[in-house]
């Protein structure tokens, strides 16, 4: 028998994250559900991509939390010319006591949140470079693994009206981010208090929200978290079901998927929902924190046929069918019953 | 009444799958008897539509049997796992997972335990329950339909109407069986299964059904025996005819008292020893020291002194008038003639004995002072066919079957039984009845059944069925 976080600690946890929680919403204001998603896929230890048009304060957003953080923060303007030694460091020649030698220079990666604006400017050489770093935690130059700092975000940006010249991230690469969340617009009512409470734009100071050790504590509270086993399989159903090769699988997703939501998608989901819990004040997870986490976690993993996009039909919207119709319970109760 | 709140998640969650468990049973048991009430409900009414009928029976019970099997394999497909029960439970107590952590064995912390405690409090109000509104329309409609049709009332067969042969027995049965009743000497309960018997019979001629002919032959052989059974009860009631035969029957069997005497006469005439020598033994172990006979020491049964008696008629038969001088006055003569008139075996005065001998025949079909039977001695009608001692069976005995023997096709099994079985043959009466009155019909017609009877007589009758010039 395993003993689960104790109210106190579940309690603790929650105020921690109210803290960035409640910086973040005094930053972007009216992104509510934005901001939590970010804060969960911190606390998930994933990456995150948004996707939004300009404006919407998505850097805003990611800046927001890297000081909220307190962590060294850096960012990357990603363009076509940018080249991987540009943003994972490589060598450099550098002479001492009259010799000379190739010594480390890190790139912008070595740091603990990594705003990548714009990521589908990049090459796809470039975006590559990416891959090691967001999945291992490393980099790796001309032969040489360099650690990254622990925590490791990579925060990304990219729009998507803007086709000329960009590169769409490759289907390995968006399976890299826990999220991929779509910045929505804001109502006027939100936009008259932007206006009326920032002069040019300005977002407020920020104060760093978190210590490192209380990173750490709310870290552990997360992985503290406990999944029972029919949520477990919930989500094991749900990422099954985005497999147009399943018989039992929905019309639609035989119809319209190339390929399904891989495993790591199935993390990504079980981790995202731990955080969610927290961030709910749970001990454990329930149904409803993996149905919050699971339309970010699965949209941009799900690769539709091409028929299927040319139709206007979105991965988002099948997902969305699947939380519907998939039963968080797998077996119903008899119909005789109520 | 409402179930007492579990203390433990274990025994809400069981309390969660027990419910879940009946409300699946029930559900499938009402599907089941639609099912099968509406299949009932066709049946019944194609049978009608093609011209057939089945009357309700107790065996239509049975239909539940498939009702409940069907209702056990889908409880057994439906059970549902602790696991499963556990995260619909948590669902319905909106308890977030607690009850799922709880159920997995996560220790929970006291501030939780509480929560989940709170949370099973409303357990009651969250047990699943029957949707009755969508079980039972439909069972009730298909079970209403099939019984609906199951009472209406039976078709009237066009042929009802047209089988006087057995309305005419049956009329026939109830003649007689009121002629029986009015004797009286019946028991009640005798009386009211016999009413009864016909009774159903007359209900299922009246509703187009004809009534097996072996329970109308029944009935009438019931009747038959019945007859006797009242002659025996109350000799005075019988219809001219049992009573007095088995008067006559005491009669005309001697006493010992008269055997004694007739033996002690046969003795003085030193004729005892004519006799068979195992009723010679018995009758020197009742001979006194004197010479006399114990009335008391001859054998009692009444078929022994009928032996004894035959037997003692036989050896004075062999005695002729001019032996009279041996030895027997009298006295000794006029008593052994008593004894042998008693039995009725005199020789020469004899009905249906000796050459031409002009027997008071007394039966329905005698008509008094006709002929003799050739002078052979049949015995009385009744009398058992005597057989050797190999012989195998007889009147009185059964007669079994050889092995590996199959049961002629035509043959009506009465019963079967591991026992001995009793056979009580029956007198013939009537015509053939030496000495004694005729009871009934002749033979010939007891020993037809009555379907045979019926045939005979469309055959013989008239053209419209009408019974011929049969008595019954």
């Amino acid at each position: 028998m395993t003993t689960m976080l104790t109210a106190a600690q579940v309690l603790r946890g929650k105020e921690l994250l109210d803290r960035v929680r409640s910086g973040c919403n005094a930053v972007l204001l009216g992104q509510q559900e934005l901001v939590d998603l970010s804060v969960i896929a911190l606390c998930a230890r994933g990456h995150l991509l948004l996707e939004g048009l300009p404006g919407l304060g998505k850097t805003e957003l990611v800046k927001a939390l890297g000081r909220l953080l307190g962590l060294s923060f850096r960012r990357v303007q990603f363009t076509p010319d940018l080249l991987p030694g540009d943003i994972t460091g490589g060598p450099i020649l550098q002479e001492r006591g009259g010799e000379r030698q190739l010594v480390f220079s890190p790139g912008p990666l070595f740091a603990n949140v990594v705003l990548a604006d714009e990521i589908n400017r990049a090459s796809p050489k470039t975006q590559s470079a990416l891959l090691e770093a967001m999945q291992e935690r490393n980099v790796t130059v001309l032969g040489q693994t360099h650690a990254l700092p622990l925590p490791f975000f990579v925060l990304a940006t990219q729009n998507p009206i803007e086709l000329e010249g960009t590169y769409p991230l490759p289907e390995a690469q968006l399976d890299r981010f826990l999220f991929k969340v779509e910045v929505p617009g804001v109502s006027a009512d939100v936009m008259t208090q932007i206006l009326t409470s920032r002069r040019r734009g300005q977002a407020p100071a920020l104060e760093v929200a978190l210590t490192a050790k209380e990173i750490d504590e709310l870290f552990a509270f997360v992985d503290g978290i406990f999944l029972p086993q029919a949520v477990a399989n919930y989500i094991a159903r749900l990422v099954a079901a985005t497999h147009p090769q399943r018989s039992d699988s929905l019309a639609a997703v035989q119809k319209n998927v190339r390929f399904g939501a891989s495993p790591r998608a199935a993390i990504a989901i079980g981790e995202a929902a731990r955080a969610a819990a927290l961030l709910a004040g749970r001990p454990n997870v329930d149904f409803a924190d993996v149905q919050r986490v699971a339309l970010p976690a699965l949209a941009h993993r799900v690769v539709l046929q091409h028929a299927a996009v040319v139709n206007g039909i979105t991965s988002a919207k099948l997902v969305q069918d699947l939380l519907e119709t998939v039963p968080a319970v797998a077996k119903a109760l008899p119909g005789a019953v109520q | 009444m409402r179930p007492a709140m579990p203390s433990q998640p274990t025994r809400a969650i069981a309390q969660f799958c027990q419910r879940v468990a009946i409300g699946a049973w029930l559900g499938a048991a009402l599907q089941a008897a639609a099912a099968t009430g509406l299949a009932a409900a066709v049946a019944l009414v194609t049978l009608r539509v093609c011209g057939g009928y089945v009357a309700p029976s107790p065996w239509w019970a049975l239909g539940a049997v498939p009702v409940v099997a069907y209702a056990c394999w889908r409880l057994r497909r439906e059970r549902m796992a602790p696991a499963i029960a556990a995260a619909h439970l948590d669902s319905r107590l909106g308890l977030d997972g607690l009850l799922l952590a709880a159920h997995e064995g996560q220790e929970l912390d006291p501030a939780w335990q509480e929560r989940l405690q709170q949370g099973l409090v409303r357990l009651p109000e969250v047990l699943p329950q029957p949707r009755w509104r969508r079980l039972l329309p439909m069972p009730l409609l298909a079970l209403a339909l099939a019984s609906g049709v199951a009472m209406l009332p039976a078709p009237v067969l066009p042929g009802a109407v047209k089988m006087p042969a057995l309305q005419s027995d049956l009329e026939q049965l109830a003649t007689v069986m009121r002629s029986l009743f009015e004797r009286g000497a019946i028991p009640d309960e005798v009386k009211q299964e016999l009413e009864q018997k016909l009774a159903d019979m007359q209900r299922k001629v009246a509703a187009g059904e004809a009534p097996e002919w072996r329970d109308l032959d029944q009935l009438d052989q019931r009747l038959e025996r019945e007859e006797l059974l009242q002659a025996a009860r109350d000799p005075g009631q019988a219809p001219g005819g049992a009573g007095a035969a088995i008067e006559a029957e005491n009669a005309s069997a001697p006493t010992p008292g008269q055997l004694a005497a007739a033996a002690k006469a046969l003795a003085d005439a030193g004729l005892l020893d004519r006799l068979p020598p195992n009723l010679l033994e018995a009758l020197q172990k009742a001979q006194r020291p004197d010479g006399t006979f114990d009335a008391d020491a001859l054998p009692q049964d009444l078929k022994a002194l009928k032996q004894l008696a035959e037997a003692m008629a036989g050896a004075a038969g062999k005695f002729g008038a001019g032996q009279l001088g041996a030895g027997l006055d009298g006295k000794q003569l006029a008593d052994l003639k008593k004894v042998l008139e008693q039995f009725g075996q005199q020789p020469g005065q004899t009905p249906g004995q000796g050459a031409n001998g002009q027997g008071p025949g007394q039966g329905p079909d005698g008509d008094g002072e006709q002929g003799g039977r050739g002078g052979v001695n049949r015995g009385p009608g009744h009398s058992a066919l005597s057989m050797t001692e190999d012989a195998e069976g007889g009147a009185n005995s059964a007669l079994p079957l050889p092995p590996g023997r199959a049961l002629p096709g035509d043959w009506v099994p009465l019963g079967s039984s591991k026992s001995e079985p009793q056979v009580q043959p029956e007198r013939n009466r009537g015509a053939g009845a030496t000495g004694a009155a005729g009871t009934a019909g002749a033979s010939w017609q007891l020993d037809l059944a009555p379907r045979h009877r019926a045939v005979l007589r469309r055959f013989f009758g008239d053209a419209n069925g009408e019974p011929g010039k049969d008595k019954r």
